[in-house]
């Protein structure tokens, strides 16, 4: 059995893991709050944007040609855009949109596609890195200095590379926020944008469709979808960020559970050890007063 | 029942305004649109410019930076890539840049490309201003 010292020095230093961890959370907490905010903030103005969107196609512009959405007829070089985050110590938040960007690629190959990765975050590009895979390309996560202006920017060099016929699809896997408790990772098309999936007709009434559009619908159209396009990579990169945030402080906390009951069971052993060491110097005494007379 | 317009005006990053309004003024893409109870449903792409808000409390003062603006049902809402309120801005700050961009501008060869992205700044900066000293 170890001896007194080194059980000593164990409990403190599970004592420290554990003040670190608990801070860890703590401060998870209080950035899953800040993006919480910015997500509520923002999910109004992503349904405004769908709402114009449905009443310009339900006021009969979905024939309406836009580059934007332009299928190729025989797609076969995509881009998935993977949006992970730059540091560890998060469960399995990672992993799991690695997970799910390796199986969508494996699924594009299999339909016979050129597969490029646009990685977002260091711990995916490390690991894209480890096993040797070529990206195309590789960015670090912004964190919270991630603003609209940055989902702007990415979301019109998308819209640039997809325009120009460089790529014939984008996907998006990210992880996507459920409800506060439930997150899961998953892959979307975001390129070309397919009008059918995103349009519920039955939400506008005919009788709402006598809108003025103002210069004209193909103009508000064609501006409004590339703003669709940042708005829908904007909210994707701040629900990555909540699921990432939720993650960790979910992890520190089980590893704070995990020291305080650490610490609790080394504590047993440590008095057990001392208890020992003490009866054994007792029946020592004894035997030594023993011998003496 | 009062004949009010409710105004929302919201950016990707937050909303910067809520209320209800009397009469709305917005900058469209090429002048000034009014809007007062019972308009007919529109939408209109917005260019650079102010937003006057009339209510019973006063006037407010807003900037926008492009967007688009939706009426219906006497349900007023501003989509934004960029709002300001007057209370954002600050004049003397406005001031400064803009003489530093007149300096950047004076400083360039005649017929750089850059000009046209200054300019534009600047024109921006002018209207901040306008609505600063409101």
């Amino acid at each position: 059995m170890a001896n007194q010292r080194d059980i000593k020095r164990r409990i403190k230093s599970v004592g420290n893991t554990k003040k670190i961890t608990s801070t860890m959370e703590m401060v998870a907490t209080s950035k899953m709050k800040k993006v919480q905010d910015r997500l509520n903030q923002s999910k109004p103005y992503e349904i405004k944007v769908n709402e114009i969107i449905k009443n310009l196609t339900a006021a009969g512009f979905s024939s309406f040609q836009h580059p934007l959405f332009r299928e190729v007829a025989q797609p076969n070089r995509c881009l998935i855009l993977q949006i992970t985050g730059n540091r560890g110590l998060c469960g399995s938040y990672n992993t799991r949109v690695l997970d799910k960007t390796l199986e969508l690629k494996e699924q594009l190959e299999a339909e016979g596609k050129e597969v490029l990765l646009y990685v977002i975050g260091k711990k995916a590009i490390s690991f894209y890195n480890f096993i040797k895979l070529q990206m195309f390309r590789s960015v670090q996560n912004s964190e919270e200095k991630f603003s609209f202006e940055e989902a702007a920017r990415l979301g019109e060099e998308l819209s640039r590379i997809f325009i120009n016929g460089e790529i014939h699809e984008v996907y998006v896997s990210y992880t996507k926020v459920f409800s506060s408790a439930n997150q899961k990772p998953e892959a979307f098309k975001l390129l070309p944008i397919s009008p059918e999936m995103e349009i519920d007709y039955n939400a506008v009434s005919s009788a709402d469709m006598d809108y003025i559009f103002e210069p004209n619908p193909v103009e508000i159209f064609s501006y409004i979808l590339p703003l669709y396009l940042k708005v829908r990579l904007y909210t994707c990169f701040l629900e990555s960020s909540y699921s990432e945030q939720f993650a960790r402080r979910v992890a520190m906390k089980n590893a704070t559970d995990a020291a305080s009951d650490m610490i609790k069971e080394l504590t047993v052993t440590y008095n057990r050890v001392r208890q020992d060491k003490i009866t054994t110097e007792i029946s020592e005494i004894v035997g030594g007063a023993a011998a003496l007379e | 029942m009062e004949r009010v317009i409710k105004c929302s005006i919201l950016t990707p990053e937050k909303l910067i305004y809520e209320g209800e309004v009397g009469f709305a003024v917005v900058q469209a893409h090429n002048g000034e649109m009014g809007f007062l109870y019972g308009h007919s449903p529109l939408i209109s792409k917005l260019g650079i410019g102010e937003i006057r808000l009339n209510s019973p409390k006063g006037i407010d003062y807003l900037m926008v930076e492009g967007g688009v603006v939706e009426i219906k049902n006497n349900n007023l809402i501003v989509l934004a890539e960029k709002a300001f309120k007057q209370s954002d801005f600050n004049t003397d700050e406005i001031k400064e840049k803009m003489k530093s961009i007149d300096n950047e501008i004076n400083n360039l060869p005649p017929f750089d490309e850059e000009k046209f992205v200054l300019r534009l700044e600047k024109e921006k900066l002018k209207i901040r201003l306008k609505v600063a000293l409101r």
